[in-house]
């Protein structure tokens, strides 16, 4: 005999309340837990990222002081260079001054030049022209002069001129 | 105690479950993590910050080298060209009609050059030749500086007896082993 219009069916173990909060429950756990992990994983992936920040900064600051010592470097050769032409360029100058100053009268034999000094061996027509014309302007570039004349058979005077006083060059420019 | 009672308690059970598991997970979980990741945040934005500025410093010293090398190429050249005295006499003929070389000191040298100190005996048809000659100095592949003692002697009727003093230098390879061929970061 039945008592029920409906088939009796099997229990189940939790009852829907039971089973709405459960559910819940785990996607609270789930969304929690994910959130964790994700802040766990940003963390360190900023970590390695921190990691190789740090090795970049070691290697640029080498590399940066590298090549600072390399612009260092540069910089004496521009430098260097620098004090090269400008002595070379004062010498030509100094030299191309020096035979300025000789009048056409005036042969030069040989011409010695030092740092201190400047020997000119040469032939003049006169004591006259050498004075007026050659020692003259000498005597405006150094601060010592002594001439030796030898007479010559043709009436014209053999001379030897020492003059003694710094010749202005690059050489000594301190780059 | 009716049914309805103990469903509300055990309604009442998981909710207390619940929050209870909720304070749990957020007090040992949650704000464990994101007390560690501001942490490692703060360092990171102090590490990016330190990068970022060291990464600028590098880039301006790097493009100032760039510059460096680009408007001084020659200079470096030069310099780092080994003293080839065959090549010298070949481009110096162009102004003398005779040159010979004769080493004073091949050892003179500072921290950063070698330095040779050569006697150049020369013969020349004029003096503008010895200028031509020194304005050319600074096109040869080689840094030389004219010096004193110079001394020019007539040699025959047209002639000119040139020896002057010329003084080569060349970079020590030592101090070049800092050169740098690391591209930039």
């Amino acid at each position: 005999m039945r008592y029920s219009f409906i088939h009796p069916g099997a229990k189940s173990g939790i009852d829907p309340e039971s089973r709405i909060l459960a559910v819940f429950l785990v996607v609270t756990l789930l969304l929690i837990s994910g959130f964790s992990a994700f802040v766990l994983l940003k963390k360190r992936s900023m970590q390695h990222e921190i990691v190789s920040m740090r090795e970049q900064i070691r290697q640029l600051q080498s590399n940066g002081a590298r090549f600072e010592k390399e612009i260092e470097r540069i910089e004496k050769l521009a430098r260097k260079y620098e004090t090269i032409s400008t002595g070379n360029t004062l010498l030509k100058e100094s030299i191309q001054n020096l035979f300025d100053l000789v009048p056409d009268q005036i042969t030069l034999t040989k011409v010695t030049l030092d740092r201190n000094g400047l020997v000119l061996y040469g032939v003049t027509p006169s004591k006259e022209v050498y004075n007026y014309l050659l020692l003259a302007p000498l005597k405006s570039v150094f601060q010592r002069n002594v001439t030796t004349f030898y007479p010559l058979k043709n009436g014209w005077w053999r001379f030897v001129s020492v003059n003694e006083g710094s010749i202005e060059t690059g050489s000594e420019v301190e780059e | 105690m009716s049914l309805k009672e103990i469903r509300l308690i055990r309604i009442l059970m998981w909710i207390l479950l619940y929050l209870v598991t909720l304070f749990l997970l957020i007090f040992l979980l949650v704000i464990p993590a994101v007390k560690s990741y501001k942490s490692v945040n703060r360092n990171y934005t102090e590490t990016r910050a330190s990068y970022m500025s060291v990464r600028n410093g590098f880039k301006t010293i790097y493009d100032r080298l760039e510059a460096l090398r680009s408007k001084h190429r020659r200079i470096i050249e030069v310099f780092g060209n080994r003293w080839d005295e065959e090549k010298f006499i070949a481009r110096a003929k162009e102004y003398f009609l005779h040159i010979e070389l004769k080493p004073v000191d091949i050892n003179t040298s500072d921290t950063l050059f070698r330095i040779y100190e050569i006697d150049a005996m020369t013969k020349i048809d004029s003096p503008q030749n010895f200028y031509r000659f020194l304005d050319a100095l600074s096109r040869i592949p080689f840094a030389v500086q004219a010096d004193f003692p110079i001394a020019f002697k007539t040699h025959g009727d047209d002639r000119i007896e040139g020896i002057f003093r010329i003084r080569v230098y060349e970079e020590k390879k030592e101090s070049n082993a800092s050169n740098p061929s690391v591209s930039k970061r």
